[in-house]
């Protein structure tokens, strides 16, 4: 009771605060009918509202490092965020990144299309088999097929260029990624992504979660992440994971310090 | 003592609430934590463009110098989701921001909340993505 009482006074104290809480992610499809193309295949056609996912291993830590994984892990403070000098996400932190993004089914190719950082992804599901030729890239070389009602896609020649998330999970240039998308309801879409990376990783790894479809008056707008990037430009970007995660030499990585509260003048 | 209880617990509450290090950037390499600051001044300049927007201020001390700030908010396509847009903020007018100061000392902030004169919060406060997408 009394704690109550003491929330519900922080509350009213602090209206911004309670309302900068995310809302609980969804766990479960809410039973609304999945919707179907014409082919009878489940239609993952739409906006979706993906969120920020700070730490995509959370739920798989602790991770199977290698001795050249987990020294990567624990090196993340002597490099800044790629992202952070506008290079792309990659594969499959693109799918991990803010904001929302559009998914275009059709019958031989399903089409992404990012708002952060406007990237594309073309996915064939005609059966053609991995690009010989392409050199090694961001987004690498996915290819798509349909297994039932899920869209898998397997990327191949990625480089280690790219980070996994914000948290500095990081990999080599040996990744695979291999992720399932499905439409489980009107509203949600159920995402899995499997990182196997035998440089990195003694053994494959795969987290998943729900994603929310957007708003029905959203669309995708322009992120011109090198517009404005004053903190590259101006040389203020320090190395450093962007959730501000410390390192220790182990596995899971210690939380970062907390911040003061800014109540007082310089 | 139950009212002092309550205050501390609202004290760890705020402690726990304040915005993730989430940007785009790496908030605790770039700004310190440990600096906290409120600024009051006059709104010279307004960057509304990615990947953050940035507020230019002339800060006036209790001698009338003035000093020039820069403080750097949330993400222009989460604000506007949000509902909030350039004309939020108009040039010249006074804005108080709270935030954490650039660790290599020069005069820029990383903004949590910024507040009108009125007393009105604008901007969506802070640059917490996952809290709803106002970083990056």
């Amino acid at each position: 009771m009394r704690r109550a009482i003491a929330v519900v006074v922080c509350a009213l104290a602090f209206p911004a605060l309670s309302a900068a809480q995310p809302a609980p992610p969804d766990t479960k499809p809410d039973g609304t009918p999945v919707p179907r193309t014409a082919d009878g295949r489940p239609d993952l056609s739409g906006v979706w509202n993906k969120r920020l996912v700070v730490n995509t291993a959370a739920t798989a830590e602790p991770l199977p490092f290698t001795a050249e994984g987990l020294k990567a892990f624990n090196d993340v403070w002597n490099h800044i965020d790629p992202t952070s000098k506008c290079i792309f996400p990659g594969v499959p932190r693109v799918n991990t990144s803010p904001y929302p993004f559009q998914i275009v089914q059709l019958p031989d190719k399903v089409i992404f299309l990012y708002e952060y950082m406007h990237n594309f992804r073309v996915i064939y599901t005609d059966g053609r088999p991995h690009r010989k030729s392409w050199e090694p890239s961001l987004l690498g070389d996915s290819i798509g097929r349909w297994d039932g009602d899920a869209l898998v896609i397997e990327t191949v020649n990625l480089t280690d260029r790219t980070w996994l998330d914000d948290h500095g999970n990081r990999h080599s240039d040996a990744l695979k990624v291999t992720e399932r998308w499905r439409r489980v309801s009107a509203n949600q879409l159920s995402y899995e992504e499997t990182i196997d990376d035998p440089k990195f990783y003694t053994k494959p790894w795969t987290v998943s979660w729900l994603i929310p479809i957007a708003p029905k008056e959203w669309e995708l707008m322009e992120y011109a992440c090198t517009d404005n990037n004053k903190d590259m430009t101006d040389g203020h970007l320090q190395p450093g994971p962007l959730d501000g995660s410390l390192r220790d030499g182990t596995a899971i990585a210690p939380p970062p310090r907390p911040r003061r509260l800014p109540t007082q003048q310089p | 003592m139950r009212t002092r209880s309550i205050a501390l617990v609202c004290a760890a509450t705020a402690f726990a609430y304040a915005p993730a290090a989430v940007a785009h950037h790496s908030f605790a390499a770039q700004f310190d934590g440990d600096k906290p600051v409120v600024l009051k001044g006059v709104v010279t300049k307004v960057d509304w463009r990615n990947p953050h927007i940035w507020v230019y201020l002339d800060v006036r001390d209790a001698d009338g110098r003035v000093t020039k700030w820069e403080c750097e908010g949330g993400a222009p396509n989460a604000l506007t989701r949000q509902g909030w847009s350039r004309d939020h903020l108009k040039l010249g007018e006074e804005l108080t921001v709270e935030g954490w100061r650039a660790k290599d000392g020069t005069n820029t902030c990383n903004a949590r909340t910024w507040k009108l004169a009125s007393g009105q919060a604008v901007l969506a406060g802070s640059s917490n993505a996952s809290a709803g997408g106002a970083g990056r």
